[in-house]
């Protein structure tokens, strides 16, 4: 008897307020997200191998964009980590039985498919044109769907909210008796910090969407300079949420590969405080730095000074994790396993897309890159790349967690390696374009790049590809994999220690705090 | 060097008198990126290798001391910094022109962009520029956001309607260098594209000759006395309804709201189309509106006007 079977029946699904099967329905929806923005993002690939776009006209155009940038970001990127692993794993891994408040939980994930829904709709029967920006006064002007898809992605952000409201009272009172603060698990740490961000920004970003929408159907003129209105005023807003959201992407993401490094290497990990410092830092000076956004937009000198040089006091904090991982690697007795091979990726493309931010930040050479597909491999790169690798790092790690079964380690270290080689072919033609100076969201091009695009789509095919392969196997393993056991990874974290899958209130008997989440009896350093 | 790392990374020539110093730190940033990468990987390869699990299970061993930690971050933090202050001190000049500039107003629209020279020539799409000159761009919209992008200066800058921004350039070769728009503006912007063409001064001298039309200045002059502004401004240093004109250009006037402002392009034609928004001390609130009723190009013949009026030192 686990949670997949007790209690038994579609009813007790769909009202459930188990945090393990919530999680599940969001794996679901956000996979499903992530495969309609890959469908998309193939379409644009494909329409981007000749220079005069023979296959799609440019109104269309925009609108794939558009529609690739706002799936991803808003179902895809913003819930993937934390409202599927957050929600399967936080209450396992502090010893609780549930969330805080479970049924909120649920309302989480219906608001969610509301708005979902509502974006979905209004894309599929109208579409939008703006690119997932918005910015003004384009969009308030278009003749397109905007208006619905702000309200879509409003109820999206109330999800956004409940689900970080949940997670800091859970994180607050939920902790098993004895666990202090200081033994919280490092995957804990980020979605904490990352749900701060959400109840903090999210806000933000709702009422500038609704702006943009009354202004849209009222001309109230709220952007738009003809009648007193300020179209950077919105570049403002916008950013002031969207650039912690780029973190609420990618703060999860660290947390799996400070879970993945530690359990893989068997020893705790290396400066436990300091990645804890810097995973508030990031939460807290991510707020500061919208304006690095806008380098071009006309402000003044001095707020380009501060934003850039904010900008690297950011990019400080993620060094040290990364110095922090190596170090917990450097003298462990590390399992080669399939989720460690996803970090080595995220490594990769964490460091080098984190350094290129580094020089996007270096504001001279902004001028430059900004608008370009610099920007767009170098965000790709750290956020969806991050994302992704640390997401499928998650789903190889804690797959025989949640199901109990095995996958075929060779089919899944395969799969790691078409999507990592899928993923570095893709984008790193598109830093070169950048340099180059094709900018963004151009449906033509100067033929003279037409053999970087071509070597780009190749490179999103074969991720495509590696992307279905790995759902496929997974979802084999899923019905004909080996027992796992209840701690295949020999982990000493608290979610490790009740069997696999869970049952319903996750503990067959109250946990006890006997040894933190990091206690390696062999970790003599 | 220079031209294996520029063509190596893809980048277009370097035309402007900024865009070799801009791409020495481009080369340094990504370079430096480039290795830490790749050390970092190659670390974590034979950290993997090395320290797998055998059949004989070894304890970890092998702390890394917290010194390393600080000094890690540190270092890194100082390279950081360096690269915000170098490239920080190049952005301050790319917004700093040089009062020699020759300047051209651009007006960007869903899909073209307009040229209006001193002379009062005007082009579209071909941005005509004599090398080794400095030349200031002032930029407006008259619809959405667009951004003049030329690659081979390494220079963007957003044109946004209701707004001036500006930027400059020397061109240091004859040629003729993309304009793109690099913010999206609808169907049209992938093909909102014009040129720079850089011509030998005398070339240049001889272009806009040959497009010789009434002075900017002159022009803003009889618009300045048609539209009824010399009624209250007048332009010999006497104040009466309004501010004179004279010595305007550039100088410092506190406002009612107790602020202080410089009466520059942006300040200027904000004050033609909302004259209520920064008024200066000692003024009713007396000017209507010239909104929807001079065009772009007026508005920057009279601001022409008023400059040439005289600048305060």
């Amino acid at each position: 008897m686990n949670f997949w079977n007790e209690p038994r029946g579609v009813r007790s699904w769909l009202l459930t307020t188990d945090h393990k099967r919530v999680g599940v329905m969001f794996f679901f929806a956000v996979s499903l997200f992530l495969l309609l923005g890959g469908v998309f993002a193939l379409i644009l690939r494909l329409s981007l191998v000749t220079p005069n776009n023979a296959l799609v006209d440019a109104g269309t155009y925009d609108r794939l964009f558009t529609h690739h940038g706002i799936i991803m970001v808003w179902l895809f990127l913003i819930p993937s980590i934390p409202s599927t692993f957050g929600n399967l794993l936080v209450p396992l891994m502090i010893g609780a039985r549930d969330v805080a408040f479970p049924r909120l939980n649920l309302a989480s994930f219906y608001v969610f498919i509301a708005g979902a829904i509502i974006v979905l709709v209004a894309l599929f029967a109208g579409g939008v044109d703006t690119g997932w920006t918005f910015y003004t006064p384009y969009s308030t002007a278009t003749p397109t769907a905007i208006v619905w898809v702000a309200i879509g992605i409003f109820v999206v952000g109330v999800s956004s909210i409940f689900t970080g409201l949940n997670f800091i009272a859970t994180t607050h009172a939920m902790r098993v008796k004895g666990m202090r603060w200081r033994d919280l698990p490092l995957f804990v740490w980020t979605i904490y910090g990352t749900s701060i961000i959400m109840v903090i920004a999210t806000p933000v970003l709702g009422m500038t969407l609704l702006l943009v929408g009354a202004d849209h159907v009222w001309r109230l003129g709220l952007f738009e300079p003809n009648t007193g209105g300020d179209p950077v005023l919105f570049q403002h807003l916008f950013w002031f949420y969207s650039h912690p959201a780029v973190y609420i992407m990618i703060l999860p993401g660290m947390g799996v590969v400070s879970e993945v490094v530690s359990t893989m290497a068997h020893r705790r990990p290396a400066w436990y405080g300091a990645i804890v410092v810097a995973t508030i830092g990031i939460a807290v000076v991510g707020f500061l730095t919208w304006g690095h956004h806008m380098f071009v937009a006309g402000m003044s000198d001095f707020d380009v000074g501060i934003f850039g040089v904010l900008s690297m006091l950011v990019a400080i904090f993620s060094a040290i994790k990364v110095f922090a991982w190596i170090s917990t690697l450097y003298g462990g007795s590390i399992t080669i396993s399939t989720p460690i091979l996803y970090v080595f990726t995220f490594i990769f493309l964490f460091v080098f897309g984190g350094m290129s931010g580094v020089a996007v930040a270096t504001t001279s050479l902004d001028v430059h890159w900004t608008d370009t597909y610099f920007v767009v491999a170098h965000f790709h790169f750290i956020m969806v790349g991050g994302t992704i690798t640390a997401f499928l790092a998650a789903m190889h790690y804690w797959f025989p967690k949640i199901t109990g079964k095995m996958y075929s380690e060779t089919w899944a270290k395969l799969g790691c390696a078409v999507v990592s080689g899928g993923f570095i072919v893709t984008f790193t033609p598109q830093f070169l374009l950048g340099n180059h100076g094709m900018p963004r969201r151009y449906a033509t091009y100067p033929p003279d790049m037409q053999w970087l695009h071509v070597i780009s789509t190749i490179g999103a095919f074969l991720l495509g590809f590696g992307l279905v392969m790995t759902l496929v196997y997974l979802a084999a393993a899923w019905v004909n994999g080996k027992p796992a056991g209840d701690n295949p990874w020999r982990s000493a974290s608290f979610e490790w220690r009740s069997p696999s899958p869970p049952p319903h209130e996750n503990f067959a008997e109250p946990p006890k705090w006997t040894s933190g989440p990091y206690t390696y009896p062999e970790d003599q350093a | 060097m220079n031209e294996l790392l520029r063509q190596a990374l893809y980048l277009p020539r370097q035309a402007s008198s900024m865009a070799y110093r801009i791409d020495v730190l481009h080369y340094t940033v990504i370079g430096c990126a480039f290795a830490v990468a790749a050390l970092s990987c190659l670390l974590v390869i034979y950290i993997l290798i090395r320290f797998r699990e055998g059949p004989q299970r070894k304890p970890p061993a092998h702390k890394i001391g917290h010194v390393v930690e600080v000094a890690l971050a540190g270092f890194t933090l100082i390279a950081f910094i360096a690269w915000w202050a170098i490239g920080f001190t190049q952005y301050r000049d790319i917004h700093s022109p040089p009062a020699n500039a020759i300047r051209i107003h651009v007006v960007a629209k869903q899909w073209m962009w307009q040229f209006a020279y001193p002379n009062g020539a005007t082009a579209e799409a071909d941005l005509r520029v004599p090398v080794g000159e400095p030349v200031e761009v002032i930029l407006t919209s008259r619809d959405v956001i667009h951004s003049f992008y030329v690659p081979a200066f390494r220079l963007k800058q957003d044109a946004i309607p209701g707004r001036i921004t500006s930027l400059w350039f020397t061109a240091t070769e004859p040629g003729t260098f993309d304009i793109l728009c690099a913010e999206y503006c609808g169907a049209g912007h992938s093909r909102m594209r014009g040129r720079v063409i850089a011509l030998p001064p005398a070339d240049y001298a001889r272009w806009t000759d040959s497009h010789v039309a009434p002075d900017l200045a002159d022009a803003g002059a009889k618009l300045s006395a048609a539209y009824g502004c010399l009624r209250c401004h007048s332009i010999d240093g006497t104040g009466y309804i309004a501010p004179t004109w004279k010595g305007l250009y550039g100088a410092r006037r506190a406002l009612t709201t107790g602020e202080i402002v410089t009466a520059d392009d942006a300040y200027l034609t904000e004050s033609m189309m909302d004259p209520q928004a920064k008024l200066v001390v000692g003024f009713q609130p007396v000017m209507p509106s010239y909104l929807g009723l001079l065009s772009g190009p007026e508005a920057a013949a009279i601001v022409e006007y008023i400059r040439s009026l005289g600048a305060k030192p």
